[in-house]
């Protein structure tokens, strides 16, 4: 009620049409602008380009500017409509500066995110390491045990709990004059803190969930505080409780909670150059109950020029004891290629076993040699653990420390993962220019980088993506095309060449979420590249090499350039997951909702579909004709199209000055509506007689435009370089949204289609026509039932002119094959008609 | 391309921390330094073929290295790099004998080039000189 009245009193008078549609161009400027600094980013992300941290405060400001101004716009265009969204972008502003600064900004959150609902934006809330093994989870498919992590929004709320603060700041500033112990008062404090009842029913619930997942539970609590692991981390900084049984999760809690003011953690803090005043978020996750358990390391730290090993140290039961350096290991060397061999193994010296206990707790056993005749790990369960290793390495991009465990069924659990740190720059090879010289190049330059990096692997050339599922795990796959149904298979490949592609495409933004490098466009030179032959990738240099080029591969991990790990870069990285990810997709779900928005990336797209709504509703209930520059488009097609011109969309000569008079298309000036219009009239997509021959098929026909009531809502608004065209064509509703010009980084393509009166069967199978057709043109291309969104971007002017083509003529087809849907082989039949030119359909005679 | 010796300065760690494996694939021989006075200490040190400095700098700017590089040795070429490429910073750094400029954020490959173009002339410089 307060909020209606509050509405109601900010409304103002609706702003004069000229200036109305002037803050309309503008909205759709700073929208162009921002997807171009999104996808400015986006490349440098790819390591083609040196940036420093001055390039990304100016991207970070220029954006929330220009996000300021779409906002403003929208809410002086649709009358204060969607004035909540001030607010949110301020927030959204203050985070991403707080990121900048390196003081996380902590928002407002869940108490728990379950391990597979994190990734790594969101940092901030579950701190590093649950950051990153939610990465290896829902990234890259590995398994980890079940858990969840109690968030650093949870810490805040016991501090305020506790009236902790001052306590904090007082301890801090007594230990920044060097006394030591200083903090023991807020360790006390924090080990003995009430929790919030929500914190304790959110903690409960997620343990709900987890023992549903069956057998006695038991969890390991561990420190992911924030900034821990980053770095140089000296891990075990904080501290960890194993073996927690349910009822003592609270105390375990605590105890984490306190060990980040140990005098340890605050020395540590200070020496790294984190801020003194620590957040921790805490991860709960459940016990495996280990047969055995170890360390992998994928590079043998002291001799790192001996790249074809990998070192695993494995002990039977709970491996804690032997991670903290409290217990020897048995030892597997193992090469790195696949398949992985064992190359050497040397039994434990020791013969005691740390197990968990029932009442909770560990103990240490001694073994009596009950496992002497067994080794710790298979040689299959050897496989998969390198496999696994290799992939968080490929994806890290750097040399691996890994936590993992195995049950007594077989099953493996990575457990952490950090970066191995390799203290050996005299390892770097020292003559790698000449070295190189004795590798047969296959491709040189043949392509275009979509993703740096070095790889290696057996080539496999995909001539059908039902074959993704079948692709072995390290292949350098060969596409014709950059198609993204290869995400399925990216988390499992070493590196990925096509025949045709582009750098800015869909794919490849995958390629680099997935850092697997990808050189895409090479054309026909990829033919030199043998199934199962041996190749190294050096996307770094966009070179293809014969056989394994054991230099490169060393440089790569052990070389000083891990940038992906620089502050800048992670900085960078963290922003564009925070900044550019699109939550609302369709317009037409009850979620497209400004209060839903997450992300920079959804305000702008909720401005400018609102801002586009206003616009078209403005002229639906205005009755159009009435309008000032709302005009008739005079041509052949029975389409009733109104026109408004926004800015240098129609020829002012032609067009004449009468501003109600009809237009001919000879008048339009705008490049993508001068491209769709050509599209739509191509001979035979919109064939003004009845199509076919049989009745529903006329009626379908003469049902598509003759509908006095779609009249009106079809409708462009047009610039020199701009087309929102909407129509609405009885069986379905189209809309294409795109800008044109001829600096291609500002091009862009947004199509959305919506089937209409009839059952959803067919409306879901003419929606996978479309896809199927749109798929093969070369758009990025999601369908949800009968709702298909497509999307093309940073083009150049020609090639995004094609697709409008081809979406004029589409639609037009689309038109003609509305109630033509009777089984899927026959909308199939319709898409190769289509890529073949072969717009004019005959049911009958296809039967 | 021959082994070069390369002297690479920034203040943004960031960008010494690219340059140096990208060039020292190369095979070049690549120092990095991060302040200006280090760098003149280097330089004072040993002759470098080529130095890549930032032009804006606390303390002692890209401009005193250009300086001082050049007046240690007219062989060498120096190469400026910017954030904020401004006419007037370039057309000093030429005049005070700048070899080329670069501005921030750059691709690898326009340095790598500007580097063989740097190569190239230091080649017909040495064989003038016989």
């Amino acid at each position: 009620m307060t909020l209606f009245r509050w509405l109601r009193f900010g409304k103002r008078e609706p702003l004069p049409f000229k200036l109305l549609f002037a803050r309309f161009r503008q909205l759709l400027d700073n929208n162009t602008e921002v997807l171009e600094l999104f996808a400015d980013a986006a490349e440098k992300q790819g390591g083609e380009y040196v940036f420093d941290r001055t390039y990304v405060t100016g991207w970070v400001t220029r954006i929330f500017d220009l996000v300021g101004k779409i906002v403003y716009d929208l809410n002086s265009i649709a009358n204060q409509k969607y004035a909540s969204l001030y607010a949110l972008v301020d927030r959204l502003r203050a985070e991403a500066h707080g990121d900048l600064a390196g003081q996380p900004v902590v928002p407002q959150a869940d108490f728990c995110i379950g391990f597979h609902q994190i990734d790594e934006s969101q940092v901030n809330l579950v701190g590093s390491k649950s950051a990153h093994l939610g990465e290896i989870a829902s990234r890259l498919q590995i398994p980890i045990p079940p858990g969840f992590t109690i968030t650093t929004y949870a810490y805040l709320r016991v501090l305020a709990e506790n009236k902790l603060d001052k306590v904090i700041d007082r301890g801090i500033e007594l230990f920044a004059a060097g006394q030591r112990s200083a903090c023991e008062e807020v360790c006390r404090r924090l080990r003995e803190a009430r929790l919030p009842s929500d914190l304790c029913r959110a903690i409960k619930r997620a343990f709900g969930q987890m023992e549903r997942q069956g057998k006695p539970l038991y969890l390991a609590v561990r420190s992911s505080a924030f900034g821990e692991d980053d770095d140089l981390s000296l891990a075990g900084q904080y501290c960890t409780v194993l073996q927690v049984k349910p009822e003592d999760v609270f105390d375990a809690y605590r105890e984490v909670l306190a060990s980040l003011y140990s005098n340890d953690a605050l020395t540590y803090r200070r020496a790294v150059g984190l801020p003194l005043r620590g957040l921790m978020a805490v991860a709960c996750m459940r016990m495996v109950p280990a047969e055995a358990s170890g360390v992998l390391y994928t590079l043998d730290p002291n001799r790192p020029e001996g790249v074809g090993k990998m070192l695993v140290g494995a002990t039977w039961g709970l491996g804690s004891r032997a991670v903290a350096g409290e217990q020897s290991m048995a030892f597997f060397e193992i090469s790195r290629e696949s398949p992985h061999q064992i190359l050497s193994y040397r039994p434990s010296p020791s013969a005691e076993v740390v197990v968990g206990r029932e009442a909770g707790g560990i103990r240490t056993l001694t073994s009596e040699g009950a496992q002497a005749d067994r080794r710790e790990l298979s040689p299959e369960q050897i496989q998969r653990l390198c496999e696994y290793a290799l992939r968080i390495e490929h994806y890290s991009r750097q040399a691996q420390d890994i936590e993992w465990a195995r049950d007594p069924e077989g099953s493996l659990y990575i457990l952490q993962a950090r970066g191995l740190q390799v203290r050996q720059p005299a390892a770097l090879p020292t003559n790698l220019a000449a070295q190189l010289g004795h590798y047969p190049l296959l491709l040189d330059h043949c392509g275009l980088v979509a993703c740096r990096g070095i790889a290696h692997g057996r080539v496999c050339r995909l001539r059908d993506e039902r074959e993704l599922a079948d692709l072995p795990s390290g292949a350098v796959l060969v596409t014709r095309r950059a198609s993204p149904h290869l995400a399925s298979a990216m988390p499992r490949v070493a590196a990925i060449i096509t025949e045709v592609g582009s750098p800015t495409g869909h794919m490849a933004a995958l390629a680099r979420e997935f850092r697997i490098p990808t050189i895409v466009d090479c054309g026909a030179a990829v033919a030199r590249l043998r199934p199962g032959q041996e190749v190294t990738v050096d996307a770094d240099e966009n070179l293809v090499y014969e056989g394994r080029v054991d230099a490169l591969l060393q440089y790569q991990l052990v070389a000083e350039n891990g940038f992906e790990d620089s502050a800048e870069y992670r900085v960078l990285r963290r922003l564009l997951r925070r900044i550019t990810p699109l939550g609302l997709i369709d317009p037409q779900s009850d979620a497209f909702r400004a209060e839903r928005c997450r992300t920079a990336h959804d305000v702008i797209r909720f401005a400018h579909e609102k801002a586009v709504e206003e616009i078209i509703n403005l002229n639906v209930t205005s009755g159009v004709v009435g309008i000032e520059g709302a005009r008739l488009l005079d041509s052949e097609l029975p389409l009733g199209l109104r026109i408004i011109d926004i800015g240098g969309g129609l020829d002012p000569v032609l067009a004449g000055v009468s501003p109600n008079a009809p237009v001919t298309p000879q008048a339009l000036r705008s490049l993508p509506m001068c491209a769709l219009w050509q599209g739509l009239t191509t001979p035979g997509v919109w064939s003004t007689r009845p199509v076919g021959v049989g009745f529903r098929t006329f009626m379908a026909s003469a049902m598509s435009w003759h509908s006095s009531e779609s009249a009106g809502r079809n409708l462009a608004v047009l610039s020199d370089a701009y087309v929102n065209l909407s129509l609405n064509l009885g069986y379905h509703y189209t809309m294409v949204d795109a800008y044109v010009a001829d600096a291609r980084s500002a091009n862009q393509i947004y199509f959305r289609f919506v089937g209409g009166a009839s059952d959803l069967e067919r409306r879901v199978r003419r929606a996978t026509m479309v896809r199927e057709i749109l798929d093969r043109l070369d758009f990025a291309v999601r369908q949800s039932r009968d709702l298909v969104i497509a999307n093309a971007r940073r083009l150049p002017r020609e090639q995004t002119e094609d697709r409008l083509r081809a979406l004029g003529r589409l639609i037009g087809f689309t038109r003609q094959v509305d109630a033509l849907m009777d089984s899927e082989d026959l909308a199939m039949r319709y898409v190769e008609a289509f890529l073949r030119g072969e717009y004019t359909v005959d049911p009958d005679k296809g039967d | 391309m021959a082994k070069l010796s390369i002297l690479v300065l920034d203040d943004e760690a960031i960008v010494g921390k690219r340059i140096r494996p990208a060039l020292g694939k190369l095979g070049h021989e690549v120092d990095v330094v991060a302040s200006g006075s280090e760098a003149i200490q280097r330089i004072e040190g040993r002759v470098y073929d080529i130095v890549v400095s930032d032009i804006r700098m606390e303390g002692v700017d890209g401009m005193e290295v250009l300086r001082r590089a050049r007046a240690r040795s007219a062989r060498t070429l120096v190469i400026m790099i910017t954030g904020f490429a401004t006419v007037d910073a370039a057309r000093e750094a030429l005049t005070l004998g700048a070899f080329d400029f670069i501005a921030k954020p750059f691709k690898l490959d326009d340095l790598r080039a500007t580097i063989a173009r740097a190569a190239r002339k230091l080649a017909e410089t040495d064989a003038a000189r016989g």
